[in-house]
């Protein structure tokens, strides 16, 4: 009778411990004693439900990130910069560019007819499993936080961004690329150190 | 009861992280050399000017070479990066390369004149004078970059002159004008 006792205060408690938990993961009990001997057995079921939540991230040593010349900005230039999703469910991956271009270095402005800020062309491939893939490409001053008309202009949230539809476990083949064909522009730029820094964000598409 | 403290561990785990943004950061950088170079292309112009007879009908140097407006002027069109370019202006003297004899003059100095279009400010003054003994190039940095535009470099030649009085011996004369415009 002892014994019966401690096991029907353990069940209790169990369902108790189990209905206290966070709601991502309910536990439903129920449970029966009889008091008087007959039967000495007690039933005790559980029903466990639980979610997976999405997430996303780049995979590690595959990050778009470093540093990268392009070397001479009046000539043609192209950089590939890989890097690897993993991702649980669609994403969406979003570029800022800080000057939406490349900007000189200690040049303020720069004198009629000459330019101290260089455009580029952005690139964004998202290769996913099963074959997915997505694919966009933007000019530069498009990229600027606030900036319009570029369907990757970060941060990536779970609307904004250049989605890819189904998950990526590591798939080679995304990358960024930057390049500028090197066609004469009107305006001479100026002698200069230029630069920009662009962030990528991923974020779970909704 | 081991396996519910090992399920609301996992449970007080912050899911939310999950899900969280993450960011990767790419710096890019590149360079625009300064550089000069002739917007037709290339980094080098050449050109002949002829002035013709120089003498006039009294053997000596036509008086129309002599004063201070141009005898000859020349444009070209030069692209430069950087924010002052230098203009280095040299000049020999129109000679016929010979020994003249007493009274004679086989030497003509003259004034080469180099101007400049800026993008903004006012353009030095840059000069040449030839003389027996050539003085050091003139040596100039603009103050501000060439204008972005054609026909911003513009040579002139004047001020014509030979001893007083002498004639010129015949001959061919030449002189050569060296311009150079460098980055800074």
């Amino acid at each position: 009778m002892r014994r019966g006792l401690c096991r029907i205060s353990i069940t209790s408690l169990l369902g108790a411990l189990l209905i206290a938990l966070p709601s991502t993961l309910r536990a439903q009990t129920s449970g029966s004693a009889v008091y008087g001997g007959s039967p000495r057995e007690v039933s005790l079921s559980v029903n466990v439900t639980a979610s997976v939540s999405a997430s996303c991230s780049f995979m590690v040593g595959a990050m778009p990130k470093g540093d990268y010349s392009v070397g001479n900005l009046e000539g043609p230039y192209l950089i590939d910069i890989p890097f690897s999703l993993t991702c649980n469910s669609p994403s969406r991956v979003g570029i800022v560019s800080n000057n939406g271009g490349m900007k000189a270095h200690g040049v303020s402005s720069a004198p009629p007819g000459y330019a101290h800020q260089a455009p580029y062309r952005v690139t964004l491939h998202l290769a996913g499993d099963s074959g997915n893939s997505a694919h966009a490409t933007c000019e530069s001053p498009t990229l600027t936080s606030g900036a319009s008309g570029c369907a990757f202009r970060g941060p990536a949230t779970g609307t904004a961004g250049l989605r890819l539809p189904g998950p990526s476990q590591g798939v080679p083949g995304s990358y960024i690329r930057i390049n500028q064909t090197g066609e004469p522009q009107p305006e001479t730029l100026i002698a200069a150190d230029y630069s920009d820094r662009l962030t990528v964000t991923i974020s779970p598409a909704t | 009861m081991k396996y519910l403290v090992t399920a609301a561990a996992l449970l007080a785990l912050p899911q939310m992280a999950l899900a969280q943004q993450v960011t990767g950061t790419i710096n890019l950088t590149g360079v625009v050399a300064g550089r000069c170079s002739v917007l037709a292309g290339g980094q080098a112009f050449s050109e002949t000017i002829n002035l013709g007879e120089l003498s006039g009908n009294d053997g000596r140097l036509r008086t129309d070479l002599t004063d201070a407006s141009p005898d000859a002027v020349r444009n070209y069109s030069i692209v430069c990066t950087s924010a002052t370019p230098r203009v280095i202006l040299s000049a020999t003297r129109l000679s016929t390369g010979t020994t003249a004899p007493a009274g004679y003059a086989n030497n003509i100095d003259y004034t080469a004149q180099v101007a400049v279009l800026q993008a903004s400010g006012t353009p030095p003054s840059i000069t040449y004078v030839t003389a027996s003994a050539l003085p050091a190039p003139t040596n100039v940095q603009l103050t501000a970059p060439l204008a972005n535009a054609a026909d911003n470099v513009t040579v002139r030649v004047h001020s014509f002159r030979t001893a007083a009085g002498a004639l010129l011996v015949a001959g061919s004369y030449t002189s050569v004008i060296q311009i150079t415009i460098s980055p800074t």
